[in-house]
């Protein structure tokens, strides 16, 4: 039997897309229309990838376990635990992340998302000097000027150019696709650098000099400015200031291209503030291009519970929070944590050798439906339903709105929540009768 | 050589995320792109390896030439490979130097683990069912 089911909220990225149509053949995905190969992917390759049930090390071999005898295992793990370090939280929904939020208050752990990695940078630009930011339906509807900065959405976020910039309608513009005008600033010819209106490219780190460059130009005081910034010739920084103060509605996407290289924050700061000197002549906004589909959701649930959006220490018994010192990374390198709960990441994969050794070292308990590279490194592995296709969900989409995902198919494995609900209710009973 | 190592996603990388134990996931993630000019000074052609080595820890790595590439970096796209050659310091930020680690590249025979073996080297057990 074939069903074809519309409105499906892809899980994939930040962009949410909630235009996929999926088939299903007798409770498998059998086609997916609209999605980018990303999405595709997602979709398509869940049939017999998943994990049948929890998995466990004990000593050179792994054995299959009850979920009873993994909830039992966890609880035992994150209750005698004296800094447990509760980390992922942008792959589930933030009902999830509610619990986990919680749950660290509890066992006085700490809390930190794949955010830490991503855009934790941007964050602590933010606090610094603010957000001019807007949804997506702004940029998609009014937008003339786009910049892409150390960003790659053909690749990274296949749909963000055909939804909201380069290849969508606009509602103020007679011809968007004419009169849209796309810069892209990268250190490498991306894809999306092929389909640029004007490609910068810089050196290697050059970011925060450039933005300095492009501010002094905006400021008048392009008589400051050497031949050369950082690779870029002076000429094409003059066009590209020009180009962006000539814009009637000018969107700025920034990715972990310059969240990730030397300045960190401190690129993102300029960058924003780039965007409040064009503000000065024109209007322009500013948004990070999100990775997971609801890494904005860890932020949000985050700072309505605790008071911080990421790296949220409770062993004080009050949260806590000062990245560098509180992420996950950073107690990860340290060698501090002697337990650690993987929901819905794959720190394996993603972190630096030295935190994946200590984390092959503690009790590492994953939650995760499908074999990843942390599989290999952790202690135990619960698989859960996925969040947009048998779970459903809150997830926050990159600009900030929530978008509930739809539960589509039937498999029978348990949710995150319900997972961490059972975790939270035994740890809190055992420490009730400690 | 010393090559100033990026990363980022791709499309081959990133639909296969699910699936980090595939063969498509393996090569891609394990394939240096370099400037032709850099692969000749090195000593090698296309799809050949190389050792990368940081903080005198190595992996072996797959080179395709890239024009696009200018001399004197890579691009690598981001998976256990890569993190393999970033340290653990943050600068206070919480954010390690994924985008900037320096690697001495050589040309090599040896063979490229899989994801599971290098977890392996990591103190790992590999998954293999």
């Amino acid at each position: 039997m074939v069903d074809k089911i519309r409105h499906v909220v892809c899980p994939y990225c930040g962009c949410l897309c909630d235009d996929i149509m999926i088939e299903v053949t007798d409770g498998k995905i059998s086609g997916v229309e609209n999605a980018c190969t990303l999405g595709a992917h997602k979709f398509l390759d869940d049939a017999g990838n998943r994990l049948k049930g929890p998995i466990m090390r004990t000593g050179d071999e792994w054995v299959d376990i009850s979920y009873e005898e993994a909830i039992e295992f966890a609880v035992k793990v994150l209750s005698e635990a004296d800094r447990p370090l509760l980390y992922g939280w942008s792959g589930c929904a933030t009902e999830t992340q509610a619990i986990g939020a919680h749950l660290a208050e509890l066992i006085g752990g700490v809390v930190d998302s794949t955010t830490s990695v991503c855009h934790g940078p941007s964050i602590l630009a933010i606090q610094e000097v603010g957000h001019p930011g807007c949804t997506l339906g702004q940029v998609k509807n009014r937008a003339d000027t786009i910049i892409y900065w150390g960003s790659n959405p053909i690749e990274a976020h296949p749909r963000h150019l055909s939804r909201y910039t380069n290849y969508a309608d606009a509602y103020f513009l007679h011809n968007a696709f004419r009169e849209r005008r796309v810069i892209v600033v990268d250190v490498r010819k991306t894809p999306t650098a092929e389909i640029a209106t004007e490609f910068v490219q810089l050196e290697q780190g050059g970011d925060y000099h450039v933005l300095s460059a492009l501010r002094a130009i905006i400021r008048g005081r392009g008589d400051i400015i050497p031949d050369m910034v950082a690779g870029v010739p002076k000429t094409q920084l003059i066009r590209v200031a020009d180009m962006c103060k000539k814009a009637k509605f000018g969107a700025l996407f920034f990715g972990v291209g310059i969240t990730m290289t030397g300045g960190k924050y401190k690129n993102i700061r300029n960058a924003i503030e780039f965007v409040d000197e064009l503000n000065r002549h024109t209007k322009w906004t500013i948004s990070p291009m999100r990775g997971h589909s609801n890494v904005y959701g860890s932020n949000e649930v985050f700072t309505w519970i605790t008071g911080y959006p990421f790296a949220v220490d409770y062993s004080r018994g009050i949260a806590f929070y000062n990245p560098g010192e509180t992420t996950a990374v950073d107690i990860l390198a340290r060698k501090e944590a002697d337990a650690a709960l993987i929901m819905a990441s794959d720190p394996g994969a993603h972190f630096p050798r030295i935190c994946c050794e200590h984390l092959a070292k503690i009790p590492t308990i994953l939650f995760d439906p499908y074999p990843s590279a942390t599989t290999h490194l952790c202690t135990l592995q619960i698989p859960s339903a996925v969040n947009g296709i048998d779970a459903a969900g809150t997830a926050y989409r990159m600009d900030g709105i929530p978008i509930r995902t739809r539960k589509f198919i039937e498999t029978g494995y348990p949710t995150d929540t319900e997972l961490m609900e059972k975790i939270y209710d035994r740890i809190r009973q055992v420490k009730e009768n400690a | 050589m010393k090559i100033r190592i990026n990363t980022g996603r791709t499309v081959i990388q990133g639909s296969h995320v699910d699936r980090k134990n595939s063969p498509e996931y393996f090569r891609e993630t394990s394939t240096l792109h370099l400037n032709p000019v850099d692969m000749m000074e090195i000593g090698i052609d296309d799809g050949e390896r190389v050792k990368a080595t940081t903080g005198g820890i190595s992996v072996v790595l797959r080179v395709i030439s890239d024009e696009t590439i200018k001399r004197g970096t890579g691009f690598l796209p981001l998976g256990p490979y890569a993190n393999a050659l970033v340290g653990g310091t943050t600068h206070s930020t919480g954010m390690p130097d994924f985008k900037g680690s320096v690697a001495e590249i050589e040309a090599t025979g040896e063979k490229i683990p899989t994801v599971g073996e290098l977890m392996q080297h990591l103190g790992g057990l590999p998954y293999g069912r």
